[in-house]
């Protein structure tokens, strides 16, 4: 009980710093169409930040972070913003040239006055340029071989119309012949 | 019925076609492919043949403007078929096909194009019942004469044949 008494101010701290911690809520996520980057280009993400008990302007220091499979960072860039309730960004990073292709973390740190509020991690791919042209080129295949398709296709419908229309036109000039013998 | 392939000098071109036309009985079918439609019937009708049987495919012109005939592009071979098997199944009783002159259509498509196209019209008109006469002038077109012959009933108008 003297223990208690003695730290009270102690735990009533650590009670405000733990309230001031969950408090902050913070969401990240790689769209689809950046899950898979070449390095050397930039990753792109969404943020998401809520801090509904906050009711004055705050500063936040954003810190991003590349790291591999041990954690090493590979790549770090800091940004500050302002909050207040709540924010969302879409931010990028670019992703060092020489890494190898394969899983990397992505890592969002988000504290005020040095310290700590939230972090959390998301994943995403480093692929190989390679194998990153191939993907175009067989998109821009596929697309040259569907246009095609389509002229082939429009071709060959005009050339029915085409058809019908000189059978409809025979088929007038008879009767109006016909009629005007009759 | 038969068809028949004529090939005259083109001095003398005209006056086959007008002195075959004179002799054809029922409604025919001309495919003009080196006169508009308007000039072979000024000189059918100058040379007395009755232009109210025929019906006109006219290769020449290209206005759309009139009404009464049918007028396509040289190059387009399957067109023409096309015009032609719609008018043999328009015109009831009995019908002739001519075309005037088959060599002029070499000046717009290979000499092949134009045989297949020969070897579907005699087929389709000997299916259908249709006379059919092809005139071509002597001077143009040996080699797709040498590959058409034999599509023919009757060639007219060369040596050895």
């Amino acid at each position: 009980m003297k223990i208690f008494e003695k730290n009270i101010f102690l735990f009533l701290l650590l009670i405000c710093f733990i309230n001031f911690v969950s408090s902050l809520s913070l969401d990240l996520s790689i769209p689809k169409e950046y899950s898979e980057v070449v390095s050397g280009e930039s990753v792109y993400f969404q943020i998401n930040v809520k801090y509904p008990e906050n009711t004055l302007r705050q500063d936040l220091v954003l810190e991003y972070k590349i790291l591999d499979e041990n954690g090493k960072v590979l790549a770090r860039l800091e940004t500050l913003k302002a909050i207040e309730t709540q924010f969302s960004l879409f931010e990028s990073i670019v992703v060092p040239k020489d890494l190898v292709p394969g899983m990397y973390v992505l890592n969002v740190q988000v504290s005020s006055g040095g310290i700590l509020m939230n972090e959390i991690n998301t994943s995403f791919n480093v692929v190989d340029e390679k194998e990153s042209l191939l993907v175009i080129f067989l998109i821009i295949f596929l697309g040259a071989v569907i246009f095609g398709i389509i002229i082939y296709l429009i071709s060959f419908l005009k050339i029915l119309w085409n058809k019908f229309m000189i059978k409809i036109k025979v088929r007038r000039i008879v009767k109006k012949r016909f009629q005007e013998v009759n | 019925m038969k068809s028949k392939l004529v090939i005259v000098s083109v001095d003398k071109l005209q006056s086959k076609i007008v002195s075959t036309l004179r002799s054809l009985k029922g409604i025919g079918i001309y495919v003009s492919l080196n006169k508009n439609k308007k000039s072979i019937e000024n000189i059918l009708k100058k040379n007395g043949v009755n232009v109210e049987k025929l019906f006109f495919i006219d290769c020449v012109s290209s206005s759309g403007a009139e009404d009464d005939v049918v007028q396509i592009s040289p190059t387009r071979l399957s067109d023409i078929k096309c015009a032609v098997e719609a008018f043999v199944n328009e015109i009831k009783g009995k019908k002739f096909l001519v075309i005037d002159a088959l060599s002029v259509l070499l000046i717009y498509n290979n000499e092949n194009q134009v045989a297949s196209f020969v070897r579907n019209i005699t087929r389709d008109a000997s299916d259908k019942d249709v006379e059919f006469i092809a005139f071509s002038p002597k001077t143009k077109g040996e080699e797709l004469l040498n590959k058409i012959f034999n599509f023919f009933d009757e060639v007219k108008g060369v040596k050895g044949k």
